[in-house]
């Protein structure tokens, strides 16, 4: 392998958009770079194959890459980011049975409307003594799992008692979906517009009305590669980062390019459908709006923020996944925002703190920028509906 | 008693010469699947003691989240079972991962693991082989003659006169010029007892 040689391990979904720009719009090579890009169809092999050195780099659940450096499942090697892939992309969709079950016991169109129709579904057939609801998510440490889990603790249920938690690929949970094995799933698109667009299931809520502008997958990369190639490192972060603002602004036209048979090879009407008001959402089909999915580059979503990592941590440790230890000291480990403003230095205006510092923001706001401020999206988290109405579990 | 094996591998030839191999160890082999699909339930119900799965099966995350369920009994990821940092490698170089439930011996696993790497392993450079060419020119030319004689005796347009030389290659484990040396030399026999 010459110093320029990367070959690159990814799954097959919206969110793999920068790398399939970086390849076509020749980012990759003005780096000067030779990137193999090596498709995947689990997390454990992409991992796996990461772990033993036959791909240098790859977008990983950001929470695998944490578990991973925990010893939670590979080899255990230190696996650390100096970049994420983006914001946001995941949905939660539940088959026309469940669908219409809530929409007969909702009272009102929210996010806690619906988690209190849910609470009230699980109940009613508890009593009845019907099997629990069936729900999957693609991996146990994952975003998608503690969005789905959060939405569940919103609806007053226990994920690990009131309903069942199942691991399905993402390429085979439409399919589950319609046979009737799962009654829904969290999982990043294009898999839930393609459930809408099949008539398979009803996308719920989007990722982001559980956490706006949540962190998703990050560019995971041995610690050992990063440190004996950082040039090669480094111009790769710069090819992802400018593929990500192409993206962000020629969005349309990049999912067309993605819909291509030889990378995603879906009807292009899929990919765009969250971004062109054609993902039906909720109760009531009110189209999504286009920011609550994939954002590139924006707001900062290229920073390899130690808060993110130091959120999941938590997330980790709320649903019983550990870690024991120091958690600062791993988030630090793990989360390397010095490798990306090595990369990206001079080039962009870069955030002066690596943590933000709080959550909680309801409108865009910003933070000094060595270059002038940067702006930071929205990041509130579902909040609990008036616990009242619950029926107690 | 001996601990039962799961096989899961979408290339049943890969699967039947690796069952082989344990078998002629004598390790016994509870299942072959050839589909992962709805492999977690079929873990639990079957109760394996460990289970070899290509590594690129997608439902290899489902056998990964039941090490989240705190049931020693139910297989987790090898390097939670074993610190053979160069078996693990290897056995994931050649395209096989293992899952191992508690308790189980670890000189077993050990020996299990490496039979399955080394049949992986050769699955591959067979494959390789069949894929890429012959280098050797003497080889390729009795290779090109066991299709010829395929293609005059069965009728076989040349696609399917190759395809049929590789899948007798893959289902009995010989190098491609193995399978054409025993054509030839079948057809020769043939020819001297003045068959057709």
């Amino acid at each position: 392998m010459t110093d320029t040689a990367v070959r690159i391990g990814y799954m097959p979904l919206t969110d793999s958009l920068p790398l399939v720009v970086a390849r076509e719009a020749g980012y990759f090579a003005e780096e000067g770079l030779d990137v193999t890009l090596r498709p995947e169809w689990s997390w454990a092999s992409l991992r796996d194959r990461l772990l033993v050195g036959e791909v240098e780099a790859a977008p990983m659940l950001a929470p695998l890459l944490l578990a991973t450096s925990l010893g939670r499942g590979g080899l255990r090697r230190s696996l650390a980011t100096g970049f994420s892939m983006g914001l946001n992309g995941n949905g939660i969709t539940v088959s026309p049975l469940l669908f219409h079950g809530l929409r007969a016991l909702a009272e009102g169109p929210t996010p806690q409307d619906m988690a209190l129709a849910l609470n009230r579904l699980v109940a009613a057939r508890a009593a009845a003594g019907d099997a629990p609801l069936v729900l999957a998510v693609v991996f146990p440490y994952s975003c998608h799992a503690y969005q789905l889990r959060h939405w569940l603790a919103v609806a007053g249920l226990d994920p690990d008692r009131d309903v069942r938690l199942v691991v399905l690929p993402p390429s085979q949970m439409v399919d589950h979906l319609r046979l009737g094995h799962i009654d829904g799933f969290c999982v990043g698109e294009p898999w839930n517009s393609l459930a809408a667009h099949t008539g398979a299931g009803h996308c719920l809520l989007s990722g982001y009305q559980v956490w706006e502008n949540a962190p998703e997958k990050v560019l995971a990369v041995t610690r050992d590669w990063a440190e004996a190639h950082p040039e090669t490192h480094r111009a790769l972060l710069r090819a992802l980062h400018r593929a990500a603002e192409h993206a962000d602004r020629h969005l349309l036209d990049c999912l067309d390019l993605l819909a291509h048979p030889a990378w995603l090879d879906l009807p292009a009407e899929v990919l765009r459908a969250p971004f062109t008001q054609r993902l039906p959402g909720g109760l009531v089909g009110q189209p999504f709006p286009a920011h609550h999915f994939h954002v590139f580059a924006g707001f900062q979503a290229n920073f390899p923020w130690r808060s993110d990592a130091a959120f999941l941590l938590g997330e980790m440790a709320r649903w019983g996944q550990g870690p024991a230890g120091d958690r600062a000291a791993l988030a630090a480990q793990c989360y390397r925002p010095d490798w990306f403003r090595a990369a990206l230095d001079g080039l962009t205006s870069l955030p002066a703190v690596d943590a933000k510092p709080e959550q909680g923001h309801a409108a865009p706001w910003q933070l000094p920028g060595s270059a002038g401020p940067v702006e930071l999206g929205p990041d509130r988290c579902l909040s609990y509906p008036d616990t009242e109405q619950l029926v107690p579990g | 008693m001996t601990p039962n094996i799961m096989l899961v591998d979408d290339q049943p030839p890969r699967a039947a010469l690796l069952e082989r191999a344990l078998e002629d160890l004598g390790h016994g082999v509870q299942a072959r699947l050839t589909s992962a699909a709805g492999l977690a339930g079929k873990v639990r119900a079957g109760a394996p003691a460990l289970v070899l799965v290509d590594m690129d099966a997608p439902d290899r995350d489902a056998l990964e989240s039941l090490a989240l369920d705190g049931d020693d009994a139910l297989p987790r990821p090898l390097p939670l079972f074993c610190d053979d940092e160069a078996l693990v490698v290897a056995a994931l170089r050649a395209g096989v991962s293992a899952y191992v439930a508690g308790g189980s011996d670890p000189a077993w696993v050990r020996e299990v693991v490496a039979v399955a790497t080394a049949r992986y392993r050769e699955y591959r450079a067979l494959r390789e082989e069949l894929e890429g060419g012959v280098a050797d020119p003497a080889a390729q030319a009795q290779i090109d003659a066991a299709r010829r004689l395929l293609m005059r005796r069965r009728r076989f347009n040349e696609p399917a006169a190759d395809a049929a030389l590789r899948r007798q290659a893959l289902n009995t484990g010989q190098p491609l010029i193995q399978v054409a040396r025993s054509l030839l030399a079948f057809a020769d026999l043939l020819k001297a007892r003045g068959g057709p």
